[in-house]
């Protein structure tokens, strides 16, 4: 066994990261927390976690100038794992926060479940079955948990796309080599999460 | 596409494949609109240890709240909530070790409930490993809580926990509240609108507070709760199944998730529950004493025609 792999989680605000923080240690992993654009520059595996709302969330990265050295990490394919708002902060935009930009690494704007009529719950909190397209090489097959109002509903181009359906067809994670954004929770997501976990620090 | 308006909830749902079940369970007792059932363990913790009785097989240590969660999720267990019945202020620092020492070894959501006074206790709780947070009380008493804490934290986090009791219920069960209290929660009088068939009470269902509960849940929703863990008083402890006509009407009010508490003994109670429409089921004593496991109630409630996730999470490749 090599040494313990080592993980940064970017933590810029008050948001809740005891699960992720838990989940990686309970992998062996070194966690540590950035929020500086040299942590972020620096981390051999970034994870860039996310609860709360997307203008928070952004304006807190723009607060600690960390957009380019995650747009740089991501461009150039190095490790990083984006968790909910975490992926929904790669597109261009959302829904939620009408024109605050998104780091834009994802072609696409994040848009609000279109489902009470019908009578689909928001926000989605629960557990969904997700189908990677052929390909995918950290994301499994199985069910995921999810807490979320809004998400992608089509796939950016260069991203292999992970499918989920709720209240139509919406992307439940994306992969390109060891970058992943993930819309559901694999921290939360049980012994489903943990063989995702396990194969994007193999990644 | 393949799936258009089939929903996850066909492919989630195993069917029987042999005689249906003893019980008529035709029509299907779910639309397709919603994800499988989840299936949540609840434990009621005092002073850092699970207080109602527990009768499990290979657990040596069965009051450790850590370890019994450890083992539901293993069972199957789509999500752990840990309500804290301790009473006293000073037991704070405690209910903390205990939520760190449940999140260290538990990766499936876990939501935490019990005595949150404010949004200090929350962010707390959170800090130190729940996913969720369920507010009553407080709730009630500070008009601005819940939306402060959906700012926060996002709607996601904010559970509000209703405690109902019918106003047919049982003669003499709970006093009528009367002074702070009452005036605390004057703001929500008015906008809860007139007293329907259920009151919101409060203290373990010893005091009545003269609003609507239906009413309550709708303004909660609106202020910011993302999901209700909705407990009847007439039905909790009794094993008589949950309440569903409480669960109906508050279905009609609100499109967040609900949780639906208090009374069950069966999967039949939580099919039923779930034809009702709540989207998830919390149980204690069914799991604690006897001896049904995650997976058995899960295995019971497909055959009853309710979609569930496969105790080991389906098919990984």
């Amino acid at each position: 066994m090599t040494a313990a792999p080592a993980v940064t989680v970017v933590r810029t605000s008050t948001a809740n990261l005891a699960s992720v923080l838990s989940g990686f240690e309970g992998l062996g992993c070194r966690v540590r927390t950035t929020a500086s654009p040299e942590g972020v520059a620096g981390a051999e595996r970034l994870v860039l976690p996310g609860v709360g709302a997307f203008a928070a969330a952004r304006r807190a990265i723009a607060a600690h100038g960390l957009e380019e050295a995650l747009r740089d990490r991501i461009g150039a394919g190095r490790p990083t794992l984006g968790i909910c708002l975490g992926m929904q902060l790669m597109a261009r935009g959302s829904e939620e926060a009408p024109g605050v930009p998104g780091l834009g690494v994802l072609e696409g704007i994040v848009e609000s479940y279109q489902g009470g009529e019908a009578g689909w719950r928001v926000p989605q909190m629960g557990w969904n079955r997700v189908e990677p397209a052929d390909g995918c090489a950290i994301v499994p097959r199985g069910y995921a948990y999810f807490a979320n109002s809004y998400r992608l509903a089509r796939a950016p181009a260069g991203w292999l796309p992970v499918w989920c359906d709720y209240a139509g067809r919406f992307l439940a994670a994306v992969e390109r080599g060891a970058v992943v954004g993930c819309q559901f929770h694999p921290e939360l997501s049980g012994a489903y999460g943990r063989v995702l976990l396990n194969r994007w620090l193999e990644a | 596409m393949a799936l258009a308006g089939a929903g996850p909830a066909r492919e989630a749902s195993p069917r029987p494949v042999g005689p249906g079940p003893a019980r008529d369970v035709s029509p299907q007792p779910v639309g397709p609109a919603m994800l499988p059932v989840r299936v949540i363990p609840c434990l009621d913790v005092r002073d850092g240890r699970v207080v109602k009785g527990v009768r499990f097989r290979g657990l040596t240590d069965q009051g450790d709240p850590a370890a019994l969660a450890r083992v539901y999720e293993e069972q199957g267990a789509d999500e752990v909530v840990v309500l804290d019945v301790t009473a006293t202020p000073e037991a704070r620092g405690t209910r903390l070790d205990t939520v760190r020492s449940v999140r260290a070894g538990l990766s499936v959501p876990l939501t935490v409930g019990g005595g949150i006074g404010g949004v200090g206790d929350a962010a707390a709780l959170l800090e130190a490993g729940a996913d969720k947070v369920a507010v009553n009380t407080a709730a009630l008493r500070t008009p601005g809580l819940l939306s402060e804490l959906a700012a926060r934290f996002g709607s996601q986090c904010v559970v509000v926990s209703i405690d109902a009791l019918g106003r047919r219920g049982p003669a003499g069960a709970g006093g009528s509240s009367s002074g702070g209290d009452r005036r605390a929660m004057r703001w929500l009088v008015g906008t809860a609108g007139r007293v329907g068939a259920y009151e919101v009470v409060v203290r373990s269902g010893t005091e009545r507070l003269a609003i609507d509960a239906v009413g309550w849940a709708r303004r909660a929703v609106e202020l910011g709760a993302g999901e209700i863990l909705l407990t009847s008083i007439d039905r909790d402890g009794t094993r008589s199944g949950y309440e569903l006509p409480l669960l109906g009407a508050v279905r009609e009010a609100v499109q967040v998730p609900i949780v639906a508490s208090g009374g069950a003994d069966s999967p039949e109670h939580m099919a039923d529950a779930v034809a009702a429409g709540a989207d998830a089921v919390l149980a204690a004593s069914i799991f604690h004493q006897r001896n049904w496991t995650v997976g058995q109630v899960k295995n019971a409630l497909a055959q009853l025609g309710v979609p569930v996730r496969p105790p080991h999470g389906g098919a990984v490749r």
